[in-house]
């Protein structure tokens, strides 16, 4: 399986993610972003297993900007 | 010695405090947010733990709404020239402190804003009228003292903010001496932003303050590295990397956590019935003797934070300091860095001696406190 990260703003939106994201049951975890593009954001991204689109929701509906999503190979 | 400065910083600190710091140089030594190594994800993470217990304990607006600054001075200038633009009006009250005074006057020196001074009165009713006669048309900003941190004032925040509003300006509260002490609830209280030390009543570490806000535009006035978007030349938009770059002080922000859970342990209320019964006592022993001015009317926990100052007949405030710190009492004389509050109260030639007991001060402190000033002041 293909392992994916959601890309926010910052290091500070990434735990706020990771922190909503497992109270709303997910198993969301901080790493580094492998590849990350010269105008993005901090450099890390939530590692989310089984990532659907409540995920999104979630970060959305409290604030959290989604820059995108990464495909995390087999870093982790 | 007895210390009776802790308006000026808490001391001692709770010995889970200095626990805390001394722990987290060996624990947390990695650069936060800029590696993407283990221990520097775990620093950020303290940091960010931090945040959370400050949000909470203010009601703020997030944790992403919480930043970093080496003390409340630091906070304050950053929130106050962040979010004044040319042209614009600043509203401060009679009580302020220099990190709010000289601010706003440097704007005004720069041509920048001009501000008026509202004078807080005797009742909550007269320092209301002040501040809704000081408004102008491009009013922007209110800014007041939650306490004065030379006679103790507490400030009718809640209803200072909804005239603010009503005005159309956003209204900040300078927390120095009322964090840890008094409520502050950002939300209950309407306050745009909150600034806060945190070696004061918060308990923590000295080169640690906060600034609370709602999700307002402000400009910077310090840039540089904040660990993301390395590649843009403008300082992130994104708080609270936008008003945080260098590295932070990781070991104090754990203690300032520490400290911040320690007043949650103790319980603010407990330590605020504490202190007030203490200076209840300093003010019912000083009010007896022939020498002494005293300028609280009447010594009531609703309006006044536990501290007290007083004056002894025409010696210097620096002068009986100088005598009690010789018989080892630290207290605090002169202005206070606060030019406003002594001119409100005709003291600006003596200053005043300022006396100001913690959770950890005690009923014998008092008493010795009390003979000391009775030998110069009966």
């Amino acid at each position: 399986m293909i392992k994916k990260g959601i890309k926010v703003g910052s290091l500070t939106y990434a735990m706020k993610g990771r922190d909503l994201l497992q109270k709303n049951g997910y198993k969301a975890y901080l790493t580094r972003n492998p590849q990350p593009e010269t105008d993005e954001g901090c450099g890390y991204v939530i590692y989310v297993r089984n990532i659907d689109n409540r995920c999104f929701s979630v970060l959305k509906s409290n604030g959290i900007k989604v820059l995108g999503v990464v495909d995390l190979g087999d870093v982790l | 010695m007895i210390y009776f400065d802790n308006a000026a910083t808490t001391f001692p600190k709770p010995i889970e405090v200095v626990k805390t710091v001394t722990a987290a140089l060996n624990l947390y030594g990695a650069n936060p947010g800029r590696s993407g190594h283990d221990l520097s994800v775990s620093a950020a993470n303290q940091v960010y733990l931090c945040r959370g217990t400050l949000d909470r304990f203010f009601n703020g607006y997030g944790p992403e709404f919480v930043s970093f600054f080496p003390n409340c001075t630091y906070a304050l200038n950053t929130a106050i020239k962040g979010i004044i633009k040319k042209g614009d009006h600043i509203i401060i009250s009679s009580l302020e402190h220099n990190s709010v005074l000289r601010p706003v006057y440097k704007l005004k020196e720069d041509e920048i804003a001009d501000f008026t001074v509202f004078k807080v009165g005797k009742t909550e009713e007269e320092t209301i009228v002040n501040l809704k006669n000081s408004f102008k048309t491009n009013t922007k900003l209110c800014i007041v003292t939650a306490v004065s941190n030379v006679f103790g004032n507490i400030l009718p925040l809640k209803e200072l903010s909804d005239i603010s509003h009503e005005n159309g300006a956003i209204f900040f509260v300078d927390g120095a001496q009322g964090a840890g002490i008094i409520e502050l609830d950002m939300k209950k209280q309407g306050i745009d932003c909150l600034c806060v030390p945190g070696h004061k009543g918060l308990l923590g570490p000295m080169g640690t303050g906060a600034l609370l806000h709602k999700n307002l535009d402000f400009s910077t006035v310090i840039e540089g590295g904040t660990g993301t978007k390395s590649f843009d030349f403008s300082q992130p938009e994104t708080y609270p990397e936008r008003l945080e770059s260098g590295t932070l002080n990781v070991p104090c922000i754990c203690g300032l956590k520490k400290g911040v859970e320690t007043v949650i342990r103790l319980d603010k209320n407990r330590i605020f019935t504490k202190e007030l019964r203490l200076c209840q006592q300093i003010y019912d022993g000083l009010k007896e003797m022939s020498k002494i001015s005293l300028y609280q009317d009447d010594f009531d926990g609703s309006r006044f934070a536990p501290l007290v100052s007083f004056n002894v007949e025409n010696m210097h405030s620096e002068k009986v300091s100088a005598y009690l710190n010789d018989n080892g009492v630290a207290v605090r004389g002169g202005y206070h860095c606060s030019p406003l509050a002594h001119i409100s109260n005709k003291t600006e030639k003596q200053g005043a001696v300022r006396v100001s007991p913690s959770i950890f001060s005690q009923e014998k402190d008092v008493k010795k406190f009390l003979i000391l000033v009775r030998k110069i002041a009966f």
